[in-house]
């Protein structure tokens, strides 16, 4: 039997622009800040008027309302009580769409559908190239176990989208919003997927001060021989609580492994200060060279980074303080494999 | 054993074929091994018993019955060589100057008739004259291509679907078409402005400055540019190019004019029009983490729906008999929801009256939009697509039609206790694929592979009768 979607593949939504929208997508700039992000911008305010632009013309009296200036990446657009996300981009060749993590995670920016525009600027049109779920989306990623590969974004495989758009008209023509869960905000409570998200990925430092460890976090004996790596014992890092994780930098580099170590002191009842450092295992006395340890802000901008150089016995960063509750990122980094490591205070 | 009919029926390029320039063929050669020799065997795993047939050492399978193993082997994978196609020009978009029936010569010719087997390092093609002799040859099928490379003993390997995907996207005939024509209708300002950090990737340091820096510049202007009704992207002007210089020095990167600079900037767009820099990365299956194996992606043919088994043939009669009635009314409608929206267009009004003879053209005299445009005094091929647009009133008829079935169903469904009313999401998309899957394969795939056919078309299909229909109607 054929597949729904093989007609999609002989006949793409298309939407042709006129140079009115233009015009109107300017104004519509204007009203929006954020000089880097301004080309960005630019495409999602034309896919978003072409996107209304299919609504109109397929849903009697739609109520549509937008809303623009929430986050750089996408904008929003809700029918009825349906909260539509739509990312835009420029061509879709290699088959993957970024999407950044917080417009899944986060109960402000989380909507019940997601939609993939590409806006073709040159051109004057847009092409709807699929859509999805919250949470089918949300599946996927625990699923797979899916984590941020660069700076804050899932690469999602443009195969799971939807390549079928009417369904999002049958959602909203034949389903109640309610139907498709959505994160709730942190402090009520929660559904399964999000409490699941959070335990998984996000180790909580100020625990550790009460004794209580997440699984993976070691003694630092366990891990590294400290007559070997005597810097461990020197230094800002004698006091305070100390653990460190094992960090596997990727099969075909030869299993390269790390020992990320963190080291937290309490410097005011709601202040931790931070030391991150990376450590050779195995018994090695130096870190391979061009090794890169980055902090990250929760939102995915670059902070710090420091590389190993050829006879690094270990590197680290800046130590850093914050208040409890925030968040942030370290990212290890070797060739073209990372991972990442997210933290509570 | 049921063995899949797409084992004997192979996709094969006919110029002669006048919609498409390729047809489903029968291989009866294939339907009698797949039915005698595969429906005979104890293993559950088609696919595997025609793989293990062909890859047979010589002392074990006679060699006639190794090549019609492959001969099955090679109708099952033309079909996800032809959607392979068919994707590449969909994600090409835009108004590209290819189409897929351009790249099936590459990738599409094997004859479903040749009895070709592999020698016994799987590295040479060799064909079966008539007294059954193997003999090398100069062409090669690339669905034998596929076939060798495909490790199916694996344990995590790739469906053969999906390899076949990822070969034919691999395929440097077709890539080398893809680099020459993919991007022709783009000007090197259009392609520059399109690449996003990805494809900057794949360039040196040096040239990744020329883009971002580019990209600063132009961009900003392009917005600018755009109420002043510039829509090509023309060449960046000599004060653009001096500012990009300046920014280029702070960046180390010396030029010491603007026309060296332009030379530069071509030689990059030149890099970009290679389709490798955009298309690189292969997400093809989605892995499964409980199992380790990897999932079929949903785009590519699977064999689903059983959710709707049980009730399927009631549910099947009742599409039947309400598709052609849906499909008159939402003809009509869309034409009608077409006109008004042009009469109240302040650009389009003047033309409104032209839609229905403009459409009589293209669905009765089979016309193209280029030709048509000057006989209803329109000024361009542009210009005549924004007013007919015979492909969006084609996608509203087929979006008005399935969701009229979808109404009809959705309340029988309801009254034999298969669901509730709002419906799980789940259950609701599997309804609308199957809808839409039966609405296609009876109307909707015919109807755009029409209009995709390009030159001595001729407009037959269901839709374009019914069409005729409603068009005489609207002139009486």
């Amino acid at each position: 039997m054929a597949n729904s979607t093989d007609l999609r593949l002989l006949l793409s939504e298309v939407i042709q622009l006129e140079p009115e929208q233009f015009d109107q997508a300017r104004d519509l700039i204007q009203r929006v800040t954020g000089e880097a992000y301004q080309w960005q911008t630019h495409l999602n305010i034309l896919a978003l008027i072409g996107f209304e632009q299919w609504l109109t013309e397929r849903i009697l009296k739609p109520k549509i309302h937008q809303n623009l200036n929430i986050i750089e990446d996408v904008c929003y657009i809700n029918i009825g009580e349906f909260k539509v996300c739509l990312i835009a981009t420029e061509q879709l060749l290699d088959e993957v769409v970024n999407v950044p993590h917080n417009i899944i995670n986060q109960s402000e920016l989380a909507a019940h559908l997601y939609v993939i525009i590409e806006v073709l600027e040159e051109e004057e049109q847009v092409i709807i190239r699929g859509i999805l779920r919250h949470d089918q989306l949300d599946n996927y990623r625990l699923q797979v176990n899916l984590q941020p590969i660069q700076e804050g974004y899932y690469q999602i495989p443009l195969s799971l989208f939807d390549a079928e758009p009417n369904h999002l008209l049958f959602y909203y023509r034949f389903l109640e919003p309610t139907a498709i869960p959505l994160p709730v905000a942190a402090n009520a409570p929660s559904s399964v997927p999000l409490l699941e998200y959070l335990q998984e990925t996000r180790t909580k430092l100020s625990q550790w001060l009460e004794g209580v460890f997440d699984e993976g976090w070691q003694a630092i004996d366990a891990l590294i021989n400290p007559e070997v790596n005597l810097a461990f014992n020197t230094r800002n890092n004698e006091q305070g609580t100390k653990r460190a994780k094992l960090i596997d930098l990727g099969v075909q580099l030869g299993n390269l492994t790390v020992a990320l170590l963190v080291n937290i002191t309490e410097e005011t009842e709601d202040k931790l200060g931070i030391l991150i450092q990376l450590h050779p295992t195995g018994g090695e006395t130096y870190l391979p060279p061009n090794l890169k340890i980055t902090l990250l802000s929760k939102a995915g901008k670059i902070l710090q980074e420091v590389t190993s150089r050829s006879q690094d016995n270990y590197i680290q960063l800046k130590p850093f303080k914050g208040e409890l509750g925030k968040y942030f990122c370290i990212k290890v980094s070797w060739g073209d494999v990372s991972i990442q490591e997210c933290f509570e205070l | 054993m049921v063995v899949s009919s797409r084992y004997w029926n192979i996709w094969r390029i006919s110029p002669t074929s006048e919609r498409v320039g390729y047809k489903h063929c029968l291989v009866p050669t294939a339907q009698e091994f797949a039915q005698k020799q595969v429906t005979d065997s104890q293993n559950e795993d088609v696919q595997a018993v025609l793989l293990s047939y062909f890859h047979a050492k010589k002392s074990d399978v006679d060699i006639i019955s190794r090549s019609h193993a492959g001969l099955c082997l090679r109708c099952y994978v033309s079909d996800p060589i032809l959607k392979a196609c068919q994707k590449i020009d969909t994600l090409f978009s835009g108004d590209k100057q290819f189409t897929y029936q351009d790249l099936l010569p590459f990738v599409l010719n094997d004859d479903g008739q040749t009895l070709v087997i592999l020698d016994s390092d799987r590295k040479t093609q060799l064909i079966l004259n008539d007294n059954g002799e193997a003999k090398t040859s100069a062409y090669k099928f690339f669905s034998i291509r596929i076939l060798q490379t495909f490790k199916s003993d694996f344990q995590s390997s790739m469906s053969l679907d999906n390899w076949t995907y990822l070969q034919t996207k691999q395929n440097p005939e077709l890539k080398d078409f893809l680099s020459e024509f993919g991007f022709k209708h783009l000007s090197d300002w259009a392609l520059l402005n399109k690449a996003r950090p990805k494809q900057l990737e794949r360039l040196s340091v040096r040239d990744r400055h020329f883009v971002e820096i580019f990209h600063t510049v132009y961009r900003r202007d392009r917005l600018q540019q755009r109420s002043q009704g510039t829509r090509k992207c023309p060449d960046p002007s000599s004060d653009q190019l001096r500012e990009m210089l300046t920014y280029l020095q702070e960046k180390n990167v010396l030029i010491n004019s603007t026309v060296e600079l332009m030379k530069e900037l071509r030689q990059v767009a030149i890099l970009l029009r290679q389709y490798d820099i955009w298309s690189y990365r292969e997400p093809l299956e989605i892995q499964d983490q409980d199992t380790g194996s990897y999932t079929i992606r949903p785009d590519l043919p699977t064999n689903s729906l059983n959710e709707l088994d049980v009730e399927q043939r009631e549910l099947s009669e009742l599409l039947h008999d309400s598709l052609n009635l849906a499909l008159t009314d939402a003809i009509k409608q869309e034409i009608r929801v077409h006109m008004t929206g042009l009469q109240k267009s302040k650009k389009y009004a003047i033309l409104a009256q032209q839609f229905i003879p403009g459409l009589q053209l293209y669905y009765c005299q089979g016309l193209s939009l280029k030709d048509i445009a000057p006989q209803l005094g329109m000024t361009s091929w542009d210009q005549a697509r924004r007013v007919l647009n015979p492909g969006e009133l084609l996608s509203k008829v087929r979006t008005l039609t399935v969701q009229q079935l979808l109404d009809n169903i959705l309340k029988v469904a309801e009254e034999k206790g298969l669901t509730k009313l709002p419906p799980d999401p789940n259950y609701l998309n599997t309804l609308a694929e199957h809808i839409e899957a039966f609405a296609d394969a009876e109307i909707f795939t015919e109807a755009a592979e029409e209009i995709r056919a390009g030159k001595n078309r001729s407009m037959s299909s269901f839709y374009a009768q019914q069409l005729r229909l409603c068009l005489e109607q609207h002139q009486s």
